[in-house]
């Protein structure tokens, strides 16, 4: 290819390549990315509490959110805390690329925590799942229902067709017999701090790389057609353990998220990055994406998300697709109904008269 | 069981007895502090509930549900396991008036409370509620047929119906109360009710075991 006088490479490239032409200040510039999501696919999430964030708006346009480990519904009024019943499986937040790797090495059977548990007032508190808001109370019961939670990530696996992962910290906190990464600082949610078992870490690109990679690759083999969208969580650090002002570290944290997600999308076809992070905190954002705290993410920014998101499936952020239904199917309505006449009925004799 | 106690009863013993019923003495505001005048020096044994496994569970709902047993030492079932805990939650709004009634009750009372009949094994589930009719219209209503319902595995019902028992002997133990288990030979070696125990209907005791009973209290009464 040979150029004429006075032309670069850059002088064929498209707008989106110069900031003058393509950023504008309290705008959302077009970051659609083509290819990335369609109205047919199913979608499992994982990541940090950013994630959580997409399912109504997913639900709203249509798209089939993964769901493998619902609640029952006569336990409707009884729902879990801190979001685990938000994602495709109750896994909760993954805040770290480590944590999610060892969650699918688990799920595969590869990887059994020496230290997952904690025994306090008669309950087993689940250091991997810490906010659960109904623990179980034996340690059978915890086995039980930690492998049936295993099962669920894999069958979520095997049922989506994307599994969209948000990047949230480099920072986390670790067993020390075993390197079992957890999802907040052990004493913080449940359980109780103990220095000689738990250590802080901060994860770097290197590592944090390669259980990338090692993710992707345990991804395919629970479903080889299983695509990767990456994104990373705009929200700052609320603390940080480094040692840094927590303004640093949370740049130092996204940096090295932003860059890994990145290279492995570079890297991978079946890999895609979502801009999410610079709709969010790009220098054009709005002043209003953030509240006053700078840290709180508000539904506007999730809202320019999605709509970036949504539009590069050709559907439109706010339009119902599909009315998200809720409502209890007839037969599970019938069983439930009918479990409530027979026991009333026997007990009150009060339907004698459906004789007549 | 009621009118064998209500045949049986004694001077010097009330009996309260509370299953949630629709009218009458239970649900009136003055009733337990009517109970806890005649109370005085007296025992009362109460039986509260005892059957919120079946009122939500005893047709199998979707999915299907198993719990941790500790009798078993496994789960009961391949259904989504369901937090012991999560159960006791959602059955203790039907257990915050047995601690308000006994918080009501005089330290001079002797109190009681009972632990309720066992669950029935399937196949006399089963039984017994193909000979029900009361129910069919409720199900044709609903496009089902009652024949065409699955029973919650008996295993589940079991454990169910153990947890509601753990909660009824904390409850009561915590309120200075005893909590009096079954009595002897009216349950299977698995835990379920015995045959000639059985109500015509799918959840019930009859007569029988309401003897049994009461003969198991008078013995406790007698200690």
């Amino acid at each position: 290819m040979s150029f004429a006088r006075g032309d670069t490479p850059y002088s064929a490239m498209p707008n989106q390549a110069f900031w003058r032409r393509s950023v504008r200040r309290g705008t959302t510039p077009d970051l659609k990315v083509s290819g990335l999501i369609g109205g047919d696919d199913r979608v499992m999430s994982a990541g940090s509490c950013f994630a959580a964030n997409i399912l109504p708006a997913l639900q709203r346009a249509g798209i089939e959110y993964v769901r493998t480990e619902i609640t029952p519904v006569v336990f409707r009024d009884y729902p879990e805390h801190f979001g685990y019943d938000l994602f495709s499986a109750a896994y909760g937040n993954v805040y770290t690329v480590r944590q999610f790797r060892q969650l699918l090495d688990r799920a595969l059977g590869r990887f059994s925590p020496r230290d997952d548990r904690e025994h306090i007032d008669g309950f087993v508190i689940d250091l991997l799942r810490p906010g659960l808001r109904f623990p179980a109370m034996s340690d059978g019961e915890f086995d039980a229902i930690t492998a049936q939670h295993l099962a669920a990530v894999v069958e979520a696996v095997q049922k989506a067709t994307v599994l969209v992962f948000t990047l949230g910290l480099t920072e986390g906190w670790e067993s020390v017999a075993d390197g079992t990464v957890y999802p907040a600082v052990p004493g913080a949610v449940g359980g109780i701090f103990d220095p000689a078992r738990f250590r802080f870490t901060n994860f770097r690109y290197t590592s944090i790389a390669g259980d990338l990679a090692l993710s992707r690759l345990l991804i395919r083999e629970i479903n080889p057609s299983c695509r990767l969208i990456l994104t990373v969580s705009p929200v700052p650090l609320v603390a940080t353990a480094s040692g840094e002002h927590v303004l640093t570290a949370t740049t130092y944290s996204k940096s090295v998220l932003r860059a890994v997600a990145g290279d492995l999308a570079s890297d991978h076809d079946d890999v895609a990055y979502f801009p999410a992070y610079e709709i969010v905190t790009g220098p054009q954002a709005p002043g209003d994406f953030f509240g006053d705290d700078a840290r709180t993410v508000e539904p506007a920014a999730v809202d320019a998300v999605m709509e970036q998101l949504l539009g590069s499936a050709g559907l439109n952020h706010g339009e119902t697709r599909v009315v998200e239904t809720n409502e209890v199917d007839e037969t599970t309505r019938a069983r439930l109904i009918i479990s409530e006449r027979i026991a009333e009925a026997e007990c009150e004799e009060a339907f004698l008269d459906l004789d007549s | 069981m009621l009118e064998s106690l209500n045949r049986a009863s004694r001077p010097g013993v009330a009996v309260a007895y509370n299953a949630e019923l629709v009218d009458g003495p239970p649900l009136a505001p003055d009733y337990w502090q009517y109970v806890a005048e005649v109370a005085q020096g007296r025992t009362i044994v109460i039986v509260w509930n005892g059957n919120q496994h079946h009122a939500q569970f005893l047709v199998e709902p979707l999915p299907p549900i198993s719990v941790w047993s500790a009798r078993l030492g496994t789960t009961t079932g391949k259904g989504k396991i369901v937090p012991r805990a999560l159960l006791r939650a959602l059955w203790e709004p039907t257990m915050t008036g047995l601690s308000e009634a006994l918080a009501l009750l005089p330290q001079s009372a002797r109190t009681i409370v009972l632990a309720t009949p066992p669950p029935k094994n399937d196949l006399i589930v089963s039984a017994n509620l193909a000979v029900e009719r009361w129910f069919e219209p409720e199900a044709q209503g609903r496009g089902v047929a009652i024949g065409d319902l699955p029973i919650t595995a008996q295993a589940t019902r079991l454990a169910l119906w153990e947890i509601i028992q753990e909660r009824l002997q904390e409850i009561a133990v915590s309120a200075g109360a005893r909590f009096l288990g079954l009595p002897a030979g009216v349950a299977d070696d698995d835990g379920y009710l015995l045959p000639g125990l059985s109500g015509p209907d799918a959840t019930h005791a009859n007569a029988d075991y309401g003897d049994l009973l009461w003969t198991h209290i008078e013995s406790e009464l007698l200690r």
